[in-house]
């Protein structure tokens, strides 16, 4: 039995923030612009804004299950079979996504500064950093969280500071990019970029002050928003589409193309480090809230020796596609179209019929 | 029950850091930095049988010197020449001959031969581009004749570092002009964009032995006009010095192709109509009519020249045809004055700043006319203007600017103000003082 685990406002957005935000250094800009052309910047603020909806229509219903993760309203809407409905639903979106991120991180090494060391052996080097975040736990993962995701931001910042000589305005027109339809059509898929969000619905019951869930959440979202929308439109200020779809990391690639002077180019050395720190928080947050959802869904006593079948699960998962592609198109086509659905719907359908079947009760308790 | 626990969390985590050293330290990619040897520039000429000839300069550090102690500076570099299909073919045979691993992280100019340009570089840029080894910011220059003769006549004379000999021959467009700013990053995405042609700068051999050869090149006056200073191309500069490696001009691109080229004094007409021109010193005739000097020879003044703020691109399409209007607002400083008229102050000074308004106007019309007919290019980036009228990309794809281009109308509009006249406030005529 773990003891108790108590986490901060400040700690939980930055599990949030790291957690949605972790994509802006694999290929979020880039797919950003395959979708909507220069206005893929103005597709994510569509979609931020979307889901800031939602989430604000999810928190008001969530209220009443204050202190009660998504799983316990799943139990509470359709008792022990929609707990491990629910339960195996968010292992499916975890399993498909964590060997996809694990995956893309050990390519990006490979292509940034491994070129020779077998794609496995960098897997299996991020596999031992996610075992021992899991093993520590949630409480340790919020704090070195809460302590590196600043410096990620800060990095961030200073990496889109620095690319200002770069930037052309004129590379955001045309305004609307591949047009309105298209942004409307591709932004629904593009809900999934928050799919982390319910990485929130799980830690609920560890909040210090459970009545806080509606703040954490919408300031993880204003500033996911932020970083992601400042970081499609800073890749379209320095590239011009459609040159934009073709860079396979267009965040390293906006670090490579600073030159401030003589003295001062090649940083993307010293951000190397700090991107790496971001994957590694990224994937052992995954894997504990892999464990931690079928340790909960199927009612086990102890979450620790999930760790090692779920690495491997992960490992195998994320080793299987034949090439860099292939692993791709897995995050594009497949988590992207489903991810949303379960992040936003499946809490929607369970809280809307918790919420129902509790009145009920109350009702009847009252007319009773 | 608790003490066994916490050994075992200790026993994981040691393993766990036990392999990420064991692994970070790499095996894999494990090479020692004297393992390498490192290209500082590298140049492509056509080979035979359609293969590239590629020549690379590769840096001798021993030569270069070990710490504050300069070495051997004309052996600083050593050149070694190869054909291959590709360039990775090349490297290949480079490297079987070499005695270290080729790298390219430290080039810092790839020079293309007007030959291959003139067939497209698409090839070569996408391999600049993906192969992770070259920089961004790598220059890119366009040699007029082979690669191979500017590399092998390149002499870091007054440099004992040949990448930064290079870094600031290439970066001397910034207090002349002549050439452009011509990072690979940059010249694929212009040529990647459809609404704008990319640039690179011109480079060649000076192949001049002797400053009694000049008057080959000065020896015709260009439009019935004194030739100027810029008036050349890089392979015609008057100039005799150790190093015969010449940056002068522009070659102008259509797409992926190299469609003619620009003389220094152009280039820095495409420099003010860019936004990108820092400081040239820059000559225009005397205003005052009449000033020949007694042995007949011209007089001139001379200004430094910078924008005052970025030129302001307007167009507008009236019956299918591109209205392009260019506002240029120079600053200047007055350097010398060759005649007796004084354009210190008052109207002397006015005279001499619509004077040279109206000389810059009319040659940056004769080059945007140039890009128009000659090249039927748009190298200044018009179409980026023209781009910000539309809201989608298909309606902005199927307008075809490329094609617009070759009809557009040019207004010039230019504007010189004068800030300061240099030492002197004002300048006395010595024939009048006697």
């Amino acid at each position: 039995m773990e003891r108790k685990i108590k986490i901060g406002n400040f700690e939980a957005a930055c599990l949030l923030l790291n957690m949605i935000s972790s994509k802006i250094i694999l290929d979020f800009p880039r797919t950003v612009a395959e979708d909507a052309g220069t206005a893929g910047w103005l597709m994510t603020l569509l979609v931020s804004v979307a889901v800031f909806a939602i989430f604000s229509v999810i928190s008001k219903l969530y209220k009443k299950f204050s202190g009660q993760d998504i799983l316990d309203v799943g139990e509470s809407a359709f008792g022990t079979v929609g707990k491990i409905l629910a339960g195996i639903l968010f292992l499916v979106q975890f399993l498909l996504i964590i060997p996809v991120i694990l995956r893309g991180f050990a390519e990006d090494i490979k292509v940034i500064s491994l070129a020779s060391t077998p794609v496995s052996l960098v897997m299996l080097l991020f596999c031992a950093g996610m075992v021992v975040g899991a093993y520590l736990g949630l409480e340790t993962l919020v704090r070195i969280h809460a302590l590196l995701v600043p410096l990620l931001a800060a990095a961030f910042t200073v990496i889109s500071i620095m690319n200002i000589p770069n930037f052309e305005f004129s590379r955001l027109a045309p305004w609307l990019g591949r047009g309105a339809e298209t942004i409307l059509k591709e932004g629904v898929k593009n809900l999934s970029i928050y799919s982390e969000l319910i990485a929130l619905f799980f830690i609920m019951p560890f909040l210090h002050k459970k009545s806080d869930f509606a703040g954490i959440g919408r300031y993880s979202l204003f500033f996911s928003a932020l970083f992601l929308v400042f970081s499609s439109m800073c890749y379209t200020l320095v590239y011009p589409y459609p040159a934009t779809t073709e860079y396979f990391l267009p965040m390293y690639q906006m670090t490579r193309a600073i030159r401030l002077g003589r003295f001062f180019t090649r940083i993307e050395s010293a951000f190397i480090v700090i991107w790496a720190f971001s994957a590694f928080l990224y994937l052992s947050s995954g894997l504990y809230f892999l464990t931690w959802i079928f340790q909960k869904t199927f009612a086990l006593q102890k979450r620790k020796p999930l760790i090692l079948p779920f690495t491997i699960l992960v490992f195998t998962g994320g080793i299987i596609p034949e090439n860099l592609y292939s692993t791709l198109q897995i995050e594009m086509e497949l988590y992207r179209s489903v991810s949303w659905i379960i992040t936003f719907l499946l809490p929607l359908l369970l809280l809307g019929i918790a919420t129902i079947r509790s009145r009920n009760k109350k009702r009847k308790e009252a007319a009773e | 029950m608790m003490s066994t626990r916490n050994n075992n969390a200790r026993t994981v985590i040691i393993a766990c850091i036990l392999i990420l050293i064991m692994t970070t330290s790499g095996c894999h990619d494990a090479i020692e930095i004297d393992e390498m040897v490192y290209v500082v520039a590298m140049g492509l000429d056509r080979g035979v049988e359609g293969n590239i000839r590629m020549s690379m300069l590769l840096a001798v550090p021993i030569a270069v010197g070990v710490g504050p102690e300069p070495g051997e500076v004309d052996k600083a570099t050593t050149m070694i020449t190869v054909e291959a299909p590709t360039i990775f073919g090349g490297m290949n045979i480079a490297n079987s001959m070499l005695s270290k691993q080729l790298n390219f992280s430290h080039a810092k100019l790839v020079v293309i031969s007007s030959d291959i340009a003139q067939r497209g570089i698409e090839r070569y840029m996408n391999t600049f581009n993906r192969f992770r080894e070259f920089r961004p910011n790598t220059f890119l220059g366009i040699s007029k004749g082979p690669a191979e003769d500017f590399l092998k006549t390149s002499k870091p004379i007054l440099e004992a570092n040949p990448a930064k000999y290079y870094e600031l021959l290439m970066e001397s467009w910034e207090i002349t002009g002549f050439s452009v700013d011509s990072y690979v990053k940059d010249s694929y995405a212009d040529m990647r964009s459809i609404d704008s042609e990319a640039v690179a700068a011109l480079l060649d051999v000076n192949r001049l032995e002797d400053s009694s050869e000049f008057k080959k090149i000065l020896g015709e006056p260009i439009n019935d006009q004194k030739t100027m200073e810029g008036d050349y191309t890089a392979e015609s500069v008057p100039a005799i010095f150790d190093s015969k490696s010449m940056n002068m001009g522009a070659a102008v691109f259509k797409g992926d192709k190299m469609a003619g080229e620009l003389n220094g004094r152009e280039t820095v007409f495409y420099l003010m109509v860019t936004g990108k021109l820092q400081d040239a010193y820059f000559t225009v005739p005397d205003p005052q009519q009449g000033t020949i000097g007694e042995d007949n020879e011209a007089k001139f003044v001379s200004l430094r020249l910078n924008l005052a703020r970025k030129p302001v691109i307007q167009v507008e399409m009236k019956e299918n045809i591109p209205h392009i209007t260019v506002h240029i607002l120079l600053e200047g400083i007055i350097l010398t004055s060759e005649g007796e008229k004084d354009y210190s102050t008052g109207e002397g000074l006015k005279q001499l700043e619509d004077f040279s308004a109206e000389y810059i106007r009319k040659d940056i019309l004769s080059f945007m006319e140039k890009t128009r007919d000659e090249f039927n290019s748009d190298i200044c980036g018009v179409g980026k203007k023209m781009k910000q009228k539309f809201l989608n990309w298909d309606d902005w794809e199927q307008f075809h600017w490329a094609e617009k281009y070759q009809n557009s109308i040019f207004d010039i509009v230019t504007k010189v103000s004068i800030r300061r006249t240099g030492m002197k406030i004002k300048q006395i005529p010595m024939s009048d003082a006697k």
